[in-house]
Order: structure tokens, then C-alpha cells, then sequence
């Protein structure tokens, strides 16, 4: 793949900008060449150059545009992402949700929830651990990107995302064969609520929710609109609701009403209860 | 009956592909230029299936298997190196497509044929799938033997 | 950390010994689980055994089923690393005494993200 020219560079940065409040920054060619590269010789166009071309010439928002945006913000992801959060879950949060609360429906909101290991994560982990809760537990799993969000709703694995991170025992579980790949059971597919979302744009219709997994999407944002989806997502935490951010992050001077906790390797921030 | 899907197969293939080489197959048609030096490997499946999976692959393209699983150069690749990780590679596919098979199936331990001039006998048993595929720029070709039911 | 490599690849195991180097620990290899068993008697229990399933002499399941019955043997993890991928077979090898189980092909990360998770990362 050739190198990317100034110009097209900005014109893509710009266009992640203004459509979904994406802060591509400078300096990551890399990304752009890799994740492009593919867009392009799909729609039969010679390089990335060729691309910008015709996105230009396209009206905003058609199926091309679509999937620049797509493959621009789709997050890597494994079963068991760093662990820790999953085990302060187990060990902490939902034992002291459990202590509160008597038979209430639990709400957990994973904010981007990509190609959906996240949130069969966290399904395993009360399924294991909490029978009861998981019976009337719901996973809201929104991303921006439709098609990262279908596997969500199917719960179809490779052979090679379900050999990373996620215990033999849990694979045996809970997944079946599905010719070359593995499926996830409808004990964990059934708690699953997903829906198309962008987190950028103020939303409505999201219930209270009490505990929300917002990790590694808002370093993709803006300042701005950081602070802006967090004030959101604080106002749609339920009294006593807990906030999980990626290990690497931080809301530092944008946290108002909110109050850290720290569990083991994990840091949440509780909406006061 | 073989009820293995072609999709199934070629996403067995991609699997070890871009595992092992990080790098894309892509499905090809007709048979592999001639003239190339094919080297090919050999599982066999027994049980409530039974048969054979060939794996018949261009040259360069075992050369580059044997140099990634043993993390050598070009040069340094000798027979034995290509002939280990052949058998290796057979063995990743027909291990993965027996998943697919009815169970309970054995797996047999490889065997590797180089050369291009030989023909694999398996008495009882015919060709009930041939998938080629290109890999950077290679071919590669996939068999499955099925052993009528006795 | 102290791992014994157990296949009857040759390329396998070259592969396998490559990330662990990578990783910082140690190793020993066996070309099946009779050797495997052999080197243990002579050099004492690993950290943790990595084991093939389909071998010549002596099976990767018999391999598990051999170390589970020996009580020195009781801290030594073993994860299966094998081409078999039926779910019956995960949960045989489970059953039978396997800590983890791998299936072939892998990538580096995925090696690297159970050894993690068997409490296995930290260096020599």
C-alpha cells in the first residue's frame, strides 16, 4: 500500500470528526493503511487515495461512508479483557448489588460493545457465579458499527477468538460447535440487548442503568465530547451504579458525582446510592 | 456422506493460514500450474467416519510454513524442516475437520509424500472433496478421501 | 518458570519453545508422553507440562491420566495443546486432570493470554 498523502489523511480525520466525534489525531498512517486498505480493495479501488476520490464524490452517510466509519472504530477485544474487572464483578460489585437489592432486575450497559466478548463475558460470570441474578439480569450491548454488532445477536465465535482468553472450562460451558466455529448457548444469548448506538450523540430511551462498561472508546473522542459522554452516562447510572473504564484511561476532572473505588487491580466510579 | 461444508473447509484453511503465517488464503480455480515441485501430507480419519485429508502444496509455500514454525530463514530450511512442518500442517486441518465429523473419529499420526510424480492409493475410498486455494501467490490444494460405509 | 514440552512435532515444539523463550522461562522437551513421564523422574516435577494429545508410545490423555495418579505430581498444571477440538474431548482431558486446554492453530497472544491465565507469566 502506497503512503498516505497529507491531504487525504486530513480529509479522513475530518470526516471521523464531524461524523462520529472521532479524534483520529496525527501520526497514525498505520491505522488508516491497515484498516482502509481492506474498504478499498473491496469496493475494486486501487488505494487509499482512490478511496478518499470517491467518498468525496458520494453523498455523506451512503454505504461506503459507512463502512470508512466502521472500519475506523472498531475495537480489538477478547474474552476476559484484562481479567480484573471481571473478577472486582464477581468478588465485589455484584455481592454487594445482591446485598441491596432483592430480586430486582440487574441492568449492565456495555457502552461499546464491538463484536460482543465483552458482554458474553460478563454473562458467563453470572451465569457461573449467580444463577439467580442471571435469570433476570440484562445486557444492553451498543456500538456505532452495525455489522461488529450482529455478533453480538448471533454469538458466533472463530476458533481463534475463543482460544484467546477464555477458560476451557467456560468454553465447554457455554459454547457449542457450529461447523468451523463455536456458538454461544441461549442461557447467555438471551440476556443479550443489542442495539446500534453512537455514543457521541445524547441518547434517550436507556434505562437506569447499574453497572455500565465503558472500556478503551473514549480515547477514539475528543476532549469535549469525552466529557460530555461521561456527564451522559453518570446521569443514566442508577443510584449506587458503577462505572468500569479501560485499565489505561482516565476521567480525571470530569468525574462530578461520581466517587472512586478501588477493587484489587480494578478503579470504578459509584454513583452516589 | 461427507457433510462438511466448502465454507467450512476454507474457513479451516484461513484459520491455520493466518494463524501460523499471517497470511490470507484465497480460494482459487482448476488444478496448480505443473511444473512447480508439490510436496503433500496425508491424515487419516476412523471411527464413525472414515477416510483420508490431503494436503498437496506448491514448494515455497512449505518452505514458508517450515521457516515460520521454526523460526528460521529461507536458507536455513532443510528437507527434514519441510517434511515436520508439513505433517504438522496436515494435521492442523484434518484435526480441525474432524471436529466436524460425527463423532466418535480418530486421528492418524501424518505422513508426508514429496515429489510430484506418485499417486496415493486408499483402497475403498474415493475423492468427495478438492479445494485449491492461493496463498501469496502459491497453491495449495485440499482433498478428502471418504471410505465407503462397509 | 519451568515447562516441559511434550509433541511429537518436531515443528511444534520448535514453535512452542520459541514463545516460551520469548516469554522468559525455561524449558525441557519429550517427543511423547512416555519420554515426557521419563524426564520427570529424572529431573523432578515442572511448573507446568504442555502436551499434545495425538502421539506415538505413549497419548498426551494418557500422559494426564499417568501424572494425575502420581500425588508429587499434584502441582504441576498441564494444558493440552492439540488439534483435537471436539467438545467431548475438552471436557475428557478437563475431567481427566488438564488444567487448560489450547487448541491448534494459535497465535502467540492466545499462548501468552493462558499462560496468564494459569497464573504461569511471570519469568524464571
Amino acid at each position: 500500500m502506497a503512503d498516505i498523502k497529507p491531504d487525504d489523511y486530513e480529509w479522513i480525520r475530518q470526516f471521523l470528526y464531524t461524523q462520529c466525534a472521532n479524534d483520529l489525531g496525527q501520526g497514525k498512517e498505520y491505522l488508516i493503511s491497515s484498516r482502509l486498505g481492506a474498504v478499498a480493495r473491496e469496493a475494486g479501488l486501487a488505494d487509499i487515495s482512490a478511496l478518499v476520490t470517491s467518498l468525496k464524490a458520494r453523498p455523506l452517510g451512503g454505504p461506503l461512508h459507512q463502512k470508512v466509519m466502521e472500519a475506523m472504530t472498531t475495537n480489538e477485544t477478547s474474552f476476559f479483557r484484562d481479567g480484573h474487572p471481571f473478577a472486582a464483578l464477581e468478588k465485589q460489585i455484584i455481592p454487594r448489588f445482591l446485598s441491596s437489592n432483592s430480586g430486582r432486575p440487574l441492568r449492565i450497559w456495555c457502552a461499546a460493545s464491538s463484536t460482543g466478548q465483552e458482554p458474553y463475558t460478563i454473562a458467563m460470570v453470572l451465569r457461573t457465579n449467580f444463577p439467580d441474578v442471571a435469570n433476570r439480569a440484562r445486557i444492553l450491548c451498543t456500538d456505532v458499527n452495525a455489522t461488529v454488532l450482529k455478533r453480538t445477536t448471533e454469538g458466533v465465535y472463530s476458533q481463534l477468538e475463543v482460544n484467546r482468553g477464555l477458560p476451557a472450562q467456560m468454553l465447554v460451558r457455554y459454547f457449542e460447535r457450529a461447523g468451523a466455529n463455536w456458538r454461544a448457548k441461549a442461557e447467555l444469548r438471551s440476556m443479550m440487548d443489542p442495539r446500534v448506538m453512537n455514543l457521541a450523540v445524547p441518547w434517550i430511551g436507556i434505562q437506569p442503568q447499574d453497572i455500565v462498561f465503558l472500556r478503551n472508546v473514549l480515547i477514539y473522542f475528543d476532549a469535549k465530547t469525552k466529557r460530555e459522554i461521561v456527564t451522559r452516562i453518570r446521569n443514566t447510572l442508577a443510584p449506587g451504579g458503577v462505572l468500569f473504564i479501560g485499565g489505561s484511561e482516565s476521567i480525571l476532572g470530569m468525574d462530578e458525582g461520581l466517587s472512586r473505588e478501588q477493587f484489587g487491580m480494578s478503579t470504578v466510579y459509584r454513583r452516589a446510592a | 456422506m461427507l457433510e462438511i461444508s466448502q465454507e467450512d473447509i476454507a474457513a479451516i484453511v484461513s484459520l491455520v493460514f493466518t494463524t501460523t503465517l499471517d497470511v490470507e488464503v484465497e480460494a482459487a480455480e482448476g488444478p496448480p500450474p505443473s511444473g512447480g515441485e508439490v510436496a503433500s501430507s496425508l491424515v487419516g480419519i476412523t471411527g464413525n467416519w472414515d477416510g483420508a485429508v490431503i494436503v498437496a502444496c506448491e514448494r515455497a509455500l512449505a518452505v514458508r510454513f517450515a521457516r515460520a514454525m521454526f523460526g528460521i530463514s529461507d536458507e536455513e530450511v532443510g528437507e527434514s524442516d519441510i517434511n515436520d512442518a508439513l505433517g504438522e500442517l496436515v494435521n492442523m486441518i484434518g484435526g480441525n475437520l474432524k471436529s466436524m465429523l460425527p463423532p466418535p473419529c480418530h486421528l492418524s499420526l501424518p505422513t508426508v509424500v514429496a515429489g510430484r510424480e506418485y499417486r496415493v492409493r486408499l483402497p475403498g475410498a474415493k475423492v468427495v472433496r478438492e479445494l485449491d486455494f492461493a496463498a501469496n501467490g502459491a497453491r495449495l490444494r485440499i482433498a478428502i478421501a471418504e471410505r465407503a460405509a462397509a | 518458570m519451568r515447562f516441559l514440552v511434550i509433541d511429537d512435532s518436531r515443528a511444534i515444539r520448535s514453535l512452542i519453545i520459541r514463545m516460551l523463550k520469548e516469554l522468559g522461562h525455561q524449558h525441557a522437551e519429550a517427543g511423547n508422553g512416555r519420554e515426557a513421564l521419563d524426564i520427570i523422574a529424572n529431573n523432578g516435577p515442572f511448573d507446568a507440562a504442555l502436551v499434545d494429545w495425538n502421539m506415538p508410545v505413549m497419548t498426551g490423555i494418557q500422559f494426564v491420566e499417568a501424572a494425575r495418579a502420581k500425588p508429587e505430581l499434584a502441582g504441576m498444571q498441564i494444558m493440552m495443546i492439540t488439534t483435537e477440538t471436539e467438545v467431548e474431548r475438552i471436557q475428557q482431558a478437563l475431567a481427566l486432570g488438564a488444567t487448560e486446554y489450547l487448541m491448534k492453530p494459535f497465535t502467540r497472544e492466545a499462548f501468552a493470554d493462558k499462560l496468564a491465565m494459569m497464573g504461569l507469566d511471570k519469568a524464571a
